[in-house]
């Protein structure tokens, strides 16, 4: 295989690398009023020329000794990742202004991010995957600390720190146990001999299995490895807890799949991830009545969607990353939508409790019809993106998981609308609204336009993932 | 592909979104221009299309909305002759309306509102007659009904207006119920929901016995059910009359010439699954004739210039119905034109006299106005000319191809009761012609109305020029043995091409087509030559028997189901000591709250606890566990 078409490849990774080493001097030399703008301005462009050759490109295969994969849904996973990147970036920038920690950094930090979920979801090579994970919670860890004279940042952000290196040392461990017991670092599907991964006698392999995939679940906030998630995306800056209910859940999410995906029947682990799912339903939707923080709610409901996620990681067909592509798109756009609105009715205060909701329609009607949207659409209510997303995933997994799991999923996800409407009930209450309302940002109102003319536009043509991955 | 029919239909839908997000910033006569114009380019695409292309099938497939292993559905439009007539009528009438409604709007402040709906009304219109398939067309056949809530009660502060919208609204959602039974039936058994294919599929499965006639039944009753929602027939007619609360405008584009076609039209789009059951069309016909027989009698009784045309729409559409039932779909096809014109010319006659006389609706509180009114008079004499059936109006000639469809195809019984409602119409729209016009002296007028409100030229003319189109409408049908020039039927051989025409007419039969016409006229000029008698001169008095307490009662549909569905069922309701499960019901959702809020607080007092040492504690006997489970799976695999 030729050394241009490797090159050709990865030339995505590489423009967002590219990005990452020329913002970052680049930075250095501008004056601070010109950077303010110009570097949010540049890294978008990388991301959106990213994303065009993610769009345009629509060939296959591997590259360096099948370290790197490229298929086309997997690149279709790539380009909602580079989408949370731009809506990040667009929520950041007045933010950061606001609160006087407008480090240009934060941007080549986040574009940083980018590359390490990118590398992350386009291999299935062990160490690959390593070197993007770490890259990935790295840059989170700086993002999550940016506002570093606050003490609730710090401590999220020590946290967040301290325990993603004790999970990154299961995973460490698990993938030496998996390699210990079968002298491979590839899992792909079609790389692995076949049977080899399915070999239920060798005691390394499925330990280190289970170390890993526990490692997996701490990444993605799944219970009950989700104990700092509350904490962590309480204390961390809005704009940044908005990028980490998002893009890690794509990325762990597209491993988890990609890792499982030949091992379904190998039954020790799918039991393991099973029992994660089911937990991380009920606490997820459990803890989230019990949250008087609007952030802590937002971080509880994304544990249990982590739930729901893994549940189609253990149960699909064929075109079953189809359906994570639409579930996980739905969700990263209520989510930013979400976020976007709570930055801005929140000019100054970080965290918002429920009860100070209230008197907001009153104030700021508009802001109350797109966030009751975008609640509706976390909730799955019908004439919602996030209705269809729910929809095709209990059209996948309730025939291979037959009742149990499918009614497991109806009913958490009915038992998290009491939360959601209670929620938007909050939102309808009398009174005077006492926070002041950021007014002044073209950025954020485009983030929050952005989410919800795509939602509108997945709603009407839900057919859009399965289409763009090549199955309809 | 997008083409025409994207054209078509979105340029209303941008009207409406320009005039509703623009309602504060864009003047007046801006948003009616806009609203005017969102119809009028349409009607222009559409003209042209009517002439540019001969024979015709545009089919348009915009994108696939939803597709799984067993079924597809998609958005897709279809422009055949059937829905090309529909188009014109609605387009072309609609653009009439509209401009009409510059004048009748011209003193409101919500104008722009106003057009917004109606063009709102008429995009959801032409995705309704436009759709490929059910779905769309439910789309649209929602969203009419939407359109038509938001018009009823446009005057929202009026009560009346209120509640005769949510009547009007929930009415129809119970039609609504059996489309969508009958989509899932449809959808389950054949797995698609297109037109075209239906309309092979079914003949065929039945013929090949893999499906019975009463599935086929059930579907077309379901479906005819959810027509007479719309199209306000026995049972669910009650809201049309109480929907003339809305402004004149509307009454006459919705709820007389476009939206309560409707159901007319979507059974002549799926006529070959109801020529399937002989049921499903007595059930048609009967309900039909039931319906125009009961809503005509009423509107003899009736004393508001309104309501009077309401009922004789409701009877105007069973006659249609009657066609339907009888396979005279290009019969049915024919009088629902003729009536969109004369209807919507009545109407907005008795918008136009109502304007003039100061909102003033009551019948009893006209009369003579045949002098100050000449115009109105006129043009209201060519409307009623047309509706009763008299020669040579356009009533008259689709009535009599309708009667002589029921003729050939039920034989004389049929025939006689729809004579028996033709006589009615016209008697009931003559009683209204010489209430307003003749009745009282003029002096008698010139003391209650002792000035008449200016009429804004827009209505003066649209009111000439769909007076016009009234005249005309009716040659579009001529009979043969009228046919001195051989033109034919204009509208049958054009919707030859979509509808099988049944039961070609043979000369011989043309003395008895000659000797029934003869014997309709006779009787519509006697419906004529009674009203004069009774209504010329002066307000008759009315007995005070049971027949007429009945009439006026309006045969005590509305009481009945007041009296016999909805108070039993709260009754019941009462009675079952339901209203303890609703306390259950408000209190389970507490009780559920509580019941997590308590495994949440558990968990939150082990784990949830912010102490990072008991996090990575949690993280790791979470391992332990999972360990367990893999070394118990694999042990127990082991042994044996």
């Amino acid at each position: 295989m030729d050394i241009d078409f490797q090159l050709a490849i990865i030339l995505p990774e590489l423009v967002i690398a590219g990005g990452v080493i020329f913002l970052s001097v680049a930075g250095l030399f501008l004056r601070p009023n010109l950077r303010m703008w110009v570097i949010p301005l540049l890294s978008i462009a990388f991301m959106l020329v990213a994303g065009a050759v993610l769009i345009i490109d629509s060939t296959s295969g591997y590259g360096f000794h099948k370290l790197i994969v490229k298929r086309r849904e997997l690149d279709f996973f790539k380009l909602i990742i580079l989408l949370g990147g731009v809506l990040t970036t667009l929520i950041s920038t007045r933010y950061l202004q606001r609160r006087s920690i407008n480090y240009f950094e934060f941007y080549v930090m986040l574009l940083a991010a980018m590359l390490g979920a990118m590398i992350a979801v386009s291999t299935t090579h062990f160490l690959t995957l390593l070197v993007g994970i770490e890259i990935l919670a790295i840059t989170s860890y700086v993002m999550c600390a940016i506002r570093r004279y606050d003490r609730s940042s710090v401590e999220a952000a020590f946290k967040y720190f301290l325990l993603g290196s004790f999970s990154t040392a299961f995973i460490l461990f698990g993938i030496g146990f998996m390699y210990g017991g079968t002298g491979q670092l590839h899992f792909g599907v079609d790389i692995f001999p076949n049977g080899q991964l399915n070999n239920s006698e060798n005691l390394f392999l499925v330990i280190g299995g289970i170390m890993f995939l526990g490692g997996l679940a701490f990444k993605l906030a799944a219970a009950p490895f989700h104990f700092w998630a509350a904490d962590v995306y309480q204390g961390a800056p809005t704009a940044v807890m908005a990028f980490l209910i998002s893009v890690p859940k794509i990325v762990f999410l597209v491993i988890f799949y990609n890792f499982l995906d030949s091992h379904i029947k190998f039954a020790p682990w799918g039991v393991f991830v099973l029992i994660l799912a089911n937990i991380s339903m009920l606490v997820g939707n459990a803890m989230a009545f019990l949250q008087k923080d609007i952030k802590r709610l937002i971080a509880f409901s994304s544990v249990a969607h982590s739930g729901y996620l893994l549940l189609i990681v253990i149960f699909h067909r064929s075109e079953g990353m189809a359906v994570l592509g639409y579930y996980l798109l739905a969700y990263l756009l209520a989510s930013f939508g979400m976020l976007a609105i709570i930055i801005k009715i929140s000019a100054d205060k970080e965290n918002i409790l429920l009860g100070e909701l209230k008197g907001l329609f009153a104030s700021s009607p508009r802001s109350v019809f797109l966030l009751s949207f975008f609640i509706l659409s976390l909730a799955g209510i019908p004439l919602t993106a996030g209705f269809f997303g729910k929809l095709f995933l209990f059209y996948e997994i309730a025939p291979i998981g037959g009742f149990w799991i499918g009614g497991a999923m109806i009913i958490n996800s009915i038992i998290s609308v009491g939360y959601y409407i209670l929620l938007i009930g909050h939102l309808f209450k009398r009174g005077v609204f006492e926070h002041s309302v950021v007014a002044d940002s073209k950025n954020l109102e485009m983030a929050y336009w952005l989410a919800f003319l795509i939602s509108v536009g997945i709603l009407l043509w839900p057919q859009v993932v399965n289409t763009f991955m090549g199955f309809a | 592909m997008v083409g025409w029919s994207f054209l078509i239909i979105l340029i209303p839908l941008a009207g409406f979104a320009i005039n509703i997000l623009g309602s504060r910033v864009i003047p007046k006569w801006l948003a009616m221009l806009v609203g005017v114009m969102a119809v009028i380019i349409p009607f222009t695409i559409a003209g042209g299309l009517f002439f540019g292309v001969g024979e015709f099938l545009i089919r348009e497939h915009w994108f696939n909305w939803l597709e799984t292993d067993s079924w597809l559905l998609e958005v897709a439009y279809r422009l055949d002759h059937l829905s090309m007539v529909m188009l014109l009528i609605i387009l072309g009438i609609g653009g009439l309306i509209h401009i009409y409604s510059v004048g009748y709007m011209r003193d409101r402040e919500d104008a722009g509102r106003f057009f917004s709906y109606m063009n709102l009304f008429i995009f959801f219109m032409l995705v309704l007659v436009l759709g490929d398939n059910l779905l769309v067309m439910f789309i649209g056949w929602e969203g009419v009904g939407l359109c038509s809530y938001l018009l009823i009660g446009f005057d929202y502060h009026r009560k009346a207006a209120a509640i005769a919208a949510t009547k009007a609204f929930v009415t129809n959602r119970i039609g609504d119920v059996g489309f969508l039974i009958a989509i899932f039936i449809l959808l389950n058994n054949f797995g698609t929901l297109s037109f075209t294919k239906l309309n092979q599929v079914i003949p065929n499965a039945l013929a090949s016995g893999e499906i019975g006639v009463g599935l086929v039944s059930l579907i077309c009753i379901l479906l005819f059910f959810a027509a007479t929602g719309k199209s306000a027939q026995f049972p669910l007619f009650t809201w049309l009359p109480d929907a003339m609360e809305g402004p004149t405008p509307v009454s006459a584009l919705i709820h007389a010439a476009t939206m309560v076609t409707s159901g007319i039209y979507l059974i002549v789009r799926l006529w070959p699954i109801f020529e399937l059951s002989e049921l499903a069309q007595s059930v048609i016909l009967y309900t039909g004739a039931f319906s125009a027989l009961v809503s005509a009698l009423i509107a003899t009784k009736q004393w508001d210039i309104k309501k009077v045309l309401a009922y004789s729409t409701i009877s105007q559409l069973g006659y249609m119905f009657m066609a339907l039932g009888a396979g005279g779909y290009g019969a049915a096809m024919f009088h629902l034109t003729t009536h969109a014109f004369f209807k919507a010319l009545l109407f907005l006659v008795a918008g136009s006299v109502i304007v003039q006389l100061h909102h003033q609706q009551d019948l009893r509180k006209m009369g003579g106005l045949k002098l100050r009114l000449p115009l109105a008079g006129l043009i209201f004499a060519i409307g009623a000319w047309s509706i009763s059936g008299l020669p040579f109006g356009a009533g008259f000639f689709s009535k009599d191809e309708l009667l002589w469809q029921l003729y050939l195809d039920r034989g004389w019984d049929v025939w006689l009761l729809a004579v028996l409602i033709a006589f009615l119409s016209a008697y009931y729209t003559y009683r209204l012609f010489y209430l307003i016009f003749y009745g009282q002296s003029a002096e008698h007028s010139q003391k209650s109305y002792p000035s008449l409100v200016a009429e804004p030229a827009a209505m003066k003319y649209v009111l000439i020029v769909l007076a016009a189109g009234t005249v005309l409408v009716g040659l579009l049908g001529v009979p043969h043995y009228l046919d001195i020039f051989h033109v034919g039927n204009l509208i049958n051989l054009y919707l030859a091409k979509v509808v099988v025409m049944p039961s070609q007419l043979g000369i011989d039969q043309s003395m008895t087509e000659i000797l029934l016409m003869s014997t309709s006229l006779a009787v519509a000029v006697g419906g004529f030559l009674l009203a004069r008698m009774r209504y010329r001169k002066s307000l008759p008095i009315e007995k005070d028997n049971g027949w007429n307490r009945l009439l006026v009662g309006k045969f005590f549909v509305d009481d009945i189901y007041q009296d016999y569905i909805a108070k039993p069922f709260s009754n019941l309701v009462k009675g079952l000591g339901i209203a303890y499960f609703e306390d259950f019901f408000h209190s389970a959702p507490k009780w559920g709250r509580r019941f997590f809020l308590k495994i949440g607080e558990s968990i939150g007092k082990t784990g949830q606890s912010g102490n990072m040492q008991d996090y990575a504690l949690a993280i790791g006997f979470s391992m332990m566990i999972g360990f367990a489970i893999v070394v118990i799976l694999f042990l127990t695999s082991w042994l044996y």
